[in-house]
């Protein structure tokens, strides 16, 4: 007690104990009703609760170890030795310090006119009132005239007298349903807009919702859904002008943003038009990263595009300039009712390229964005690498398949993931923060780089001792058992880490765009999104040999097929 | 493109509206694929800054991954939050200009920040203001004379002159002609409320405003979905800083002359302990009032889920309030004085009702036609979920998005 007390007056002293931050940051102790100090002093600094912004409790403890072996208040330490000896009370100074250099002016008053009016407060003394008051609140001055209102986004529209049909398949289409149905019908500048939903079986609010709002509804057993087939059928249902396709989970940004597409339709001149995404709040980095290198390759981040028929129709060229997106696809019906969807993926690339081949225009808007995203787990991404490129390889018969074998695809894969973690990471997570952009992109290639001379796992089960999410990783375990690995001696010889430079360049490429320095909570955000695109490349890597299967693998490889088209 | 956000203050020393809108909005803005960094004034004691030049001290850090510039003057001037100029911080914002060399700034609240206004007019830089209160107009921020009144606006200082004759005629006078200048040399003004714009457009008619409502974390939002019939109990809630001019002893005093056992009232915030006895005085032990302190901001949907009524009993101008707009989200009426953005937002018998301000007998009327006919709220609830909308931090940030893209070579 005695002690404590003695440490009570020293931290008092010191000013180095901030009652405020510790009640704005520590809500537990406000509710418990104590002295906020003594609570530091007695339980607060063991719990790693810091006394104020400038004194990080688990930092000066790690940094320390003497101190924290000696178990006594880190703020003690460093008040009667810490401060002396020069230890730092916070984490490392922040990249660029020193860079604002000037020279000051001449010392200026706070203001060359005097701000009160000395007189009458010599004669009108402040009253002391402390008392609550209970009196109705005078207003003086005029009344506010709220009918004379300011700019809107929408006083300058085009009004268009048409219809317009939005089509939306659904099933179990969450809270966010009715948010969105509101935006759309309320979208300002048309005559008549009506909702077509199809729906394929949903067990929530999703019919209700739509019910609520007058759209017409279309219910398909599940079994009977495709892409295509739900936004034919929409159509088919469809009474409007124009046709919008879009999504359950997608969300207009803004009243006009129909009307934009629709000018943009008609001012372009061309036979359909999309617009990019932007992601929710929520989005992680792998999905900004994907999203924003699919529109640098479309070349849609910083200006809308007219897209013809490329004078070379190699693949590369048609997804460039066929892209349509059902995220957001507007298209006069009548035309729309001549081609239709098809397929059960990648439709709308399909109608895009149908389109320009037939001479027609289309356009992507980038300066006008829908905001949708997903977070999904690394396995779906595994998955959608795959299903993707086999996708591409049946549509496009340029596109190049690299001739590699199923086994050797599951020993780059079990070698790759191990990799990654047990190396890449953890020397990533080792570094000082914050850290300048270019620096941890230099340290993570090294990092990389290290695969060359990296040995090939053992045998484990990487459910139990790699942190995955539990499909992929139970998903490398059935593929590891399957395929018989083992433990390979010598140098790393596959493909996988080479292809990571690549989408490393990619992420970094963009993160050049929204930052200079990185700080450590954000590593989490990066090995997160690194993971995603190992699995990404993994899924293509296996797309690649089951295209590739001979006699001796086809077993595994339609094994493999049938567990990674389920359900993308 | 590179935006600067500049404010008075900011997390995580300072959490008011203002800070979650320039948060909100520099979040965004970054995951719209542009770079932002906050520079804000701050408070915190000396020890906290690494960096000091020519009596301004200042340090780099990151909230929530967002770069901050926080800074202060070693010797804080007196007038520091009346004033629009002071020249001792125009070099260094000159400095802080021109290494960040931002293509737009986003003026978030201008006071202690106004030198860089200046400087950004100096060197070219344009600047789009959100004005989030009426500091440029009223030293004293929200045009409060005194405690028992509001005013309307300066009005070219001749209202000050009558309503707050402490304050000298000359400064007032000056004061507004800074404003005038601050508010014309930017590329763009914005409000979150046409109550906002048109007190602005008072004092300078010349002046056009667009409105960018402040927009709603919604994964934080959870639909009230609860049907009342005429036995229903009603909880009431109040969500907001327990400080005097918002209004909480209205409330209170309010439900304590109500005779029920019938509801209860519930009091989510924090204030200064001095102040929340006083409250806890005037409940008096009434077992039906609980003082539930701060809540994690995830569990707003979970809050907003156990009260029936909101009411926001503010005795001063709100220019947003985003506790009544994430109340209206979920789907749950509101009781809020009939001023500021709050008597544009609630329409009576529509979305919830309005009183006048400060009148607690007026209030206690309001809470007991809902008392006693519980059912009135199903049509208010059905109001709300079908026909209002209130935007996404996305939707807000991609209106912004756009103007600056407008300034943006």
């Amino acid at each position: 007690m005695i002690n404590e007390l003695y440490h009570y007056i020293i931290i008092t002293k010191s000013k180095l104990f901030d009652r405020a931050y510790y009640l704005r940051n520590y809500p537990d102790v406000l509710h418990a009703d104590v002295d906020t100090l003594w609570h530091f002093i007695r339980i607060g600094w063991k719990e790693g609760r810091n006394p104020s912004q400038s004194f990080n409790t688990n930092y000066y403890l790690n940094e320390n170890t003497d101190v924290k072996q000696a178990n006594i208040n880190p703020l003690i330490h460093y008040i009667k030795f810490g401060r002396k000896e020069g230890r730092a009370p916070n984490p490392i100074p922040h990249p660029g310090m020193g860079k604002y250099i000037f020279e000051p002016v001449k010392s200026c008053p706070d203001t060359e006119i005097p701000i009160f009016n000395k007189e009458y407060i010599q004669t009108h003394p402040k009253k002391l009132d402390e008392d609550l008051g209970f009196e109705k609140i005078k207003i003086y001055g005029s009344e506010i005239n709220l009918d004379d209102k300011s700019r809107n986004d929408y006083e300058n529209i085009t009004l268009y007298d048409t219809k317009i049909s939005i089509i939306i398949p659904t099933i179990n289409a969450g809270d966010d349903f009715d948010f969105l149905i509101k935006m759309l019908i309320n979208q300002k500048g048309f005559h008549e807009i009506e909702i077509v939903i199809v729906d394929s079986g949903s067990s929530d609010h999703t019919l209700e919702i739509a019910n609520r709002y007058g759209a017409k509804i279309i219910e398909i057993p599940n079994e009977e859904f495709s892409h295509s087939h739900a936004r034919n059928l929409g159509a088919k249902n469809a009474t409007g002008e124009y046709l919008l396709f879009t999504v359950q989970d997608a969300l207009p940004p803004s009243l006009t943003w129909l009307n934009e597409l629709v000018t943009g339709l008609k001012t372009k001149d061309v036979s359909a038009v999309s617009c990019a995404e932007l992601p929710r709040e929520n989005a992680d980095l792998f999905y900004h990263v994907i999203s924003w290198n699919h529109y640098e390759f479309l070349d849609v981040n910083k200006h809308d595009r007219i897209l013809a028929m490329p004078e070379e129709p190699n693949h590369f060229n048609l997804r460039k300039n066929g892209q349509l997106s059902d995220l957001a696809c507007l298209i006069p019906a009548e035309l729309f009712r001549k081609y239709q969807y098809r397929f059960s993926y990648a439709e709308d690339l399909d109608l895009g390229i149908r389109l320009i081949k037939d001479g027609l225009k289309i356009a992507f808007l980038g300066s006008t964005r829908i905001i949708h995203s997903h977070n999904r787990p690394a396995y779906y991404f595994l998955k959608r690498g795959y299903v993707d490129n086999i996708f591409l390889s049946e549509i496009f018969e340029d596109f190049k398949i690299p001739q590699l074998k199923l086994l050797n695809v599951i020993e780059d894969i079990a070698f790759s993931y191990n990799f990654l973690i047990k190396n890449v990471f953890t020397k990533i997570q080792a570094l000082s923060f914050p850290i300048q952009l270019s620096t941890l992109h230099m340290e993570v290639k090294q990092y990389l780089g290290e695969a060359k001379t990296y040995p090939y796992p053992i045998k484990t089960s990487y459910q139990e001792n790699m942190s995955l999410d539990p499909e992929l990783s139970g998903f490398i375990d059935i593929i590891i058992n399957k395929s018989g690995y083992t433990q390979i001696d010598g140098n790393y010889q596959g493909n996988l880490i080479e292809a990571m430079f690549g989408f490393v360049n990619i992420t970094f490429e963009y993160l050049k765009t929204t930052h200079d320095i990185i700080d450590k909570p954000f590593i989490e955000s990066l090995t997160a999104c690194l993971t995603k695109e190992i699995s990404i490349l993994a899924g293509a890597h296996l797309a690649y040999a089951y295209i590739n299967r001979s006699d001796e693998d086809i077993e595994l490889a339609a094994f493999l097929h049938s567990i990674l088209k389920a359900n993308v | 493109m590179k935006i600067l956000f500049l404010t008075h203050q900011f997390f995580p020393e300072y959490q008011t509206g203002t800070e979650r809108f320039v948060l909100n909005n520099a979040l965004m803005a970054q995951k719209f694929g542009n770079k932002v960094k906050v520079v804000t004034y701050s408070y915190y004691e000396n020890a906290f800054y690494d960096q000091e030049i020519h009596g301004i001290l200042y340090k780099e850090f990151f909230y929530e991954g967002i770069p901050v510039l926080a800074f202060k003057f070693k010797r804080i001037p007196e007038n520091i939050n009346l004033v629009l100029e002071n020249k001792n911080l125009s070099p260094f914002a000159k400095s802080v200009l021109e290494v960040e060399a931002p293509d737009i700034i986003h003026v978030g609240h201008s006071m202690r920040m106004h030198e860089f206004i200046w400087s950004a007019i100096n060197l070219g830089i344009p600047y789009i203001i959100t004005s989030t209160d009426f500091f440029l107009l009223c030293p004293k921020i929200n045009l409060t004379p005194d405690k028992f009144s509001l005013c309307s606006g300066p009005k070219g200082g001749k209202a000050c002159a009558k309503l707050c004759p402490e304050l000298d005629r000359k400064f007032i006078s000056r004061r507004l002609e800074a404003a005038e200048k601050i508010l014309k040399n930017a590329k763009d003004i914005v409000a979150p409320s046409e109550f906002v714009a048109q007190i602005y457009k008072q004092e300078f008619p010349i002046l056009s405003f667009e409105i960018i409502p402040h927009g709603i974390r919604y994964h934080f939002i959870k639909n009230n979905d609860r049907v009342y019939d005429k036995e229903s109990k009603i909880t009431f809630g109040y969500l907001g800083n327990l400080i005097y001019h918002k209004g909480v002893h209205v409330l209170l005093s309010a439900f304590k002359s109500i005779e029920t056992k019938n509801s209860s009232l519930k009091i989510y915030g924090f204030g200064q302990q001095k102040f929340i006895k006083k409250l806890k005085e005037i409940s008096n032990n009434d077992k039906r009032v609980s003082f539930q302190g701060l809540f994690a901001s995830e569990k707003l949907g979970n809050v907003l889920s156990d009260i029936d009524v909101l009411i926001n009993p503010s005795i001063s101008y709100e220019t947003y309030s985003f506790t009544l707009h994430e109340a209206l989200a979920c789907d749950v009426p509101v009781i809020a004085s009939n001023i500021g953005v709050m008597g544009e937002v609630i329409v009576n018998n529509f979305n919830g009702f309005t009183f006048s301000p400060g009148d607690a007998l007026d209030l206690a009327h309001r809470m007991e036609e809902i008392i006693k006919n519980p059912a009135i709220l199903n049509d208010l609830k059905q109001n709300i979920k079908n026909q209002i909308t209130i935007p996404t931090i996305e939707q807000e940030a991609y209106a912004y998005t756009k103007l600056y893209k407008n300034f943006h070579s």
